[in-house]
């Protein structure tokens, strides 16, 4: 029942949202044309398609955030659980920490980190 | 009895969305489509393991899939040139097969998962805080406990950065010296009749 | 102290990965003899170490075939580190494009020995699924290691999508598996599958097949090897033709034998069936292969088809053989690319016709291809010939006499094929003008040394005895 609340929050937001959208579509004038139709880009025309190839650095970075981000996810259960814990769990902690950082290091160090 | 009754709408709910929008993945025609469909298919996931009470599981299929591996999705679809698939019609032979096998699969499945009594972990114990458990049991050396598996993972997630930087980079690092074909100056004089073969194979290739 | 030689191999890695970012790219020289050592060291600890025993409360695991498959694990990673020397440290006459990151190679390569080292120690399937992965993941970026290089792109993608297919359906299959008995742990799933309702247990069973016939290129799983093995640069096509095979089959052993047990007896029609269709369809295609990799590709199916046949017989006749046969054929196979990984950083030349003269030019080296082709053809008295007459003898007393007369048909097809490269190096004309090529003393001495074992082995019967001998204590363990 804790996440009851979640389903209420969830599901009001996504009724605000459907209803807005509904209703501006029910009451709002339908008058299209061409200019109308067109990308609004701070009143430039636009050029060209919105399609344009991403910089490889962003995977990088993608890549790099989704290692540390299930780092994050080990660590959580670790902290959650600490008090209950020995000193060696803190250890193993420390290994599995150690071998991850060497991994930041090694990224740093080959200036996977730098944009280019 | 109503709360019952509106787990039992929820859950199916959740299901029915998850497979509607697995659906959409497979069929989207623009790449970027198919990777928030699959965010949406992720979520509704992260909804049954609420629903199942492994709410640490939840939070990390939010924290790691929608969050992580669907935005990596999203940057490895902008690094292509264009987002629309290409129309490539399969044969309607290979359609066919290909329905014929996933409904054989998903018999199979359904039909085993309905005649086998799975232990279901409600019957041993109400697992309420499981976030300690999790952290007990993970870091745990004894004979229950997972520290081994642990910390083979960190292991995986060291090659993970290394294996990804070494072949996601687009520029060459300094002074990495066996890059070149061959072409340097006293290389030229012998040149093996296979290499250009390939060269040129390698140029068709990019030119198609 | 049990786990003392994986401890080496990650400290090793840690060490390269860690020399790799302090030092000038001139002085990587010095990474390949560090990783080397590094091995030596773990396989020195290897034989020191007991060869019973468990750790962790039981979740790592030693035992006598345990430690032959690590035996098996480290000769490889080894003899590849070797062969992948001189082509990072540009001594190649050929330098091939895009090759390079000489650390982070020798990382990657260590960490899939490791994982491949606690695959076969892991008592619990979680152990077993991660290890699983880390020898296979870094499997994916080591061959798509040459990096402007289109086909090793394609083999890396292909690769990676057909290795995520088959790590879905072992992990549909463990947790399947665990869904039914409440297990994670090895014994206590072994121990409750007795009670598991049948259809779900063929269910997951087969989801297993699945997942280890795409490992250990089992026919109709097999579709990827080719173009992966073409694609990728030779000495890691070396070291998955091998290494990933023994690490299929150390996950089949971890999964017939441990989980399954007893179960077991009445699969061995489809096993038989795997087997049949499996040496065949290698055998066929391998004859109208072109390219000396793709060849070898086809030829390694077919060593699968022969090496599952130790599955049909009781486990202390086949397990023993399979290991036998496992052992025989990395070393016949590594002889065969250090050849070939020689031949081509020194002239670039990559298929079969053109290896015609290497006799005249390179004798020892032809002699030690030869040996080796042989060996994996199964003449007698190489050991090969032996490895293989202990797996169909295990058919015929299972009662296949059919199989037992596909697998000789196949043998007598290979000896065509394999007959095709030593055709070249021995009858075919040279190339004009052709002179020695220079042999570098690593590659003389591997190709030597391995060529000599391949021949001994069969020979001296220490090797089978041993393990023979050690099959029977570990089976004992197993039941008690």
């Amino acid at each position: 029942m804790d996440y009851f609340f979640v389903l209420m929050l969830a599901g009001m937001s996504a009724a605000m949202v459907a209803g807005g959208l509904a209703f501006s579509f029910l009451i709002a004038p339908h008058r299209p044309g061409a200019i109308k139709n067109s990308p609004y880009e701070c009143g430039e025309p636009p050029i060209g398609q919105a399609w344009v190839q991403f910089n490889v650095g962003y995977y990088l970075f993608g890549l790099l955030f989704l290692v540390f981000d299930v780092e994050a996810a080990f660590l959580y259960p670790w902290a959650v659980a600490f008090h209950g814990l020995g000193f060696m769990a803190f250890l193993e902690m420390g290994i599995f920490l150690l071998v991850l950082i060497l991994g930041l290091a090694y990224a740093w160090k080959k200036g996977a980190l730098e944009w280019v | 009895m109503i709360a019952s009754a509106s787990y039992t709408v929820i859950f199916y709910l959740l299901a029915a969305l998850a497979v509607l929008l697995s659906l959409a993945v497979v069929n989207a025609w623009k790449l970027l489509r198919a990777a928030i469909a699959l965010m949406g298919v992720l979520s509704m996931s992260a909804g049954l393991y609420v629903m199942l009470d492994a709410s640490f599981l939840a939070g990390v299929q939010v924290l790691v899939y929608v969050g992580g591996i669907v935005v990596l999705i999203v940057f490895a679809v902008m690094l292509t040139r264009s987002a629309e698939l290409l129309q490539d019609n399969p044969a309607p032979l290979r359609k066919i097969l290909g329905a014929i096998a996933s409904l054989a699969f998903l018999a199979a499945t359904v039909g085993v998962f309905r005649s086998s009594p799975f232990l279901l972990s409600a019957e041993k114990a109400p697992l309420r805080d499981n976030t300690t458990l999790i952290g007990e049991k993970l870091l745990d050396y004894g004979a229950g406990g997972y520290v081994l598996p642990f910390e083979i993972i960190s292991l995986l997630l060291l090659i993970a950065i290394i294996g990804g930087i070494v072949v996601a980079r687009k520029t060459e690092p300094q002074g990495q010296p066996f890059t070149t074909g061959g072409d340097e100056a006293g290389e030229a004089e012998f040149r093996p009749p296979f290499t250009q073969e390939e060269h040129e194979d390698e140029l068709e290739l990019v030119e198609k | 102290m049990l786990m003392l030689p994986e401890i080496i191999v990650v400290l090793t890695a840690g060490v390269v990965l860690c020399l790799d970012l302090f030092l000038t790219e001139r002085s990587r020289v010095i990474l390949a003899p560090v990783t080397l050592l590094g091995l030596a060291l773990g396989f020195a600890a290897l034989l020191v170490t007991p060869q019973t025993g468990d750790l962790l409360g039981g979740r790592f695991g030693m035992d006598p075939i345990a430690w032959w498959f690590k035996v098996i694990f480290l000769i490889a990673g080894f003899v590849t580190v070797i062969l992948s020397m001189d082509l990072l440290d540009g001594r190649a006459a050929h330098r091939m494009r895009g090759i390079g990151f000489r650390g982070e190679y020798y990382t990657i390569l260590l960490s899939t020995i490791v994982g491949m080292m606690f695959l076969i120690s892991a008592r619990e399937t979680i152990t077993l699924y991660v290890s699983l992965e880390t020898a296979t993941i870094p499997l994916f970026v080591l061959t798509a290691w040459r990096r402007d290089h289109v086909q090793s792109g394609e083999a890396g993608l292909k690769y990676v999508i057909i290795g995520a297919l088959a790590s879905a359906f072992i992990l549909y299959g463990l947790s399947i598996l665990y869904g039914l008995t409440g297990q994670t742990s090895i014994v206590g799933m072994s121990a409750k599958l007795a009670d598991v309702p049948r259809p779900a247990f063929w269910l997951a069973a087969a989801m297993l097949m699945t997942g280890v016939g795409f490992k250990l290129t089992i026919v109709p799983f097999h579709m990827w090897a080719a173009d992966v093995y073409e694609g990728a640069p030779a000495p890691v096509t070396a070291y998955l033709s091998v290494a990933s095979k023994a690490a299929g089959l150390a996950f089949m052993f971890q999964v017939f034998y441990r989980i399954f047990g007893s179960e077991l007896a009445g699969w061995t029609p489809l096993i038989a069936a795997f087997a049949a269709v499996t040496m065949s369809l290698g055998n066929l295609v391998a004859i109208v292969q072109d390219n000396i990799k793709r060849f070898m590709a086809f030829s390694a199916i077919s060593q699968a088809g022969y090496l599952i046949l130790g599955f049909l017989g009781p486990a202390d006749n086949g397990v023993p053989a399979m290991l036998f046969y496992m052992l025989v054929y990395i070393l016949s196979n590594l002889a065969v690319f250090a050849c070939i990984v020689w031949y081509s950083n020194e002239t670039g030349r990559e298929r079969i016709e053109e290896y015609r003269g290497l006799s005249l030019t390179n004798p020892i080296m032809a002699l030690g291809m030869m040996i080796a082709l042989f060996s994996l053809a199964g003449i007698p008295p190489l050991s090969g010939f032996v490895g293989k007459f202990f797996l169909f003898s295990i058919a015929a007393k299972a009662g296949y006499n059919w199989l037992v007369a596909v697998a000789a048909v196949n043998s007598t097809i290979s000896l065509f094929y394999y007959l095709r490269i030593v055709r070249q190096m021995y009858i075919e004309p040279i190339y004009e003008g052709a002179g020695t090529l220079p042999v570098r003393y690593t590659v003389a001495a591997t190709v030597g040394l391995l060529s000599l074992a391949v021949a001994l082995m069969g020979v001296i019967p220490y090797f089978y005895e041993t393990i023979h001998a050690q099959t029977i204590t570990w089976l004992a363990s197993l039941i008690g």
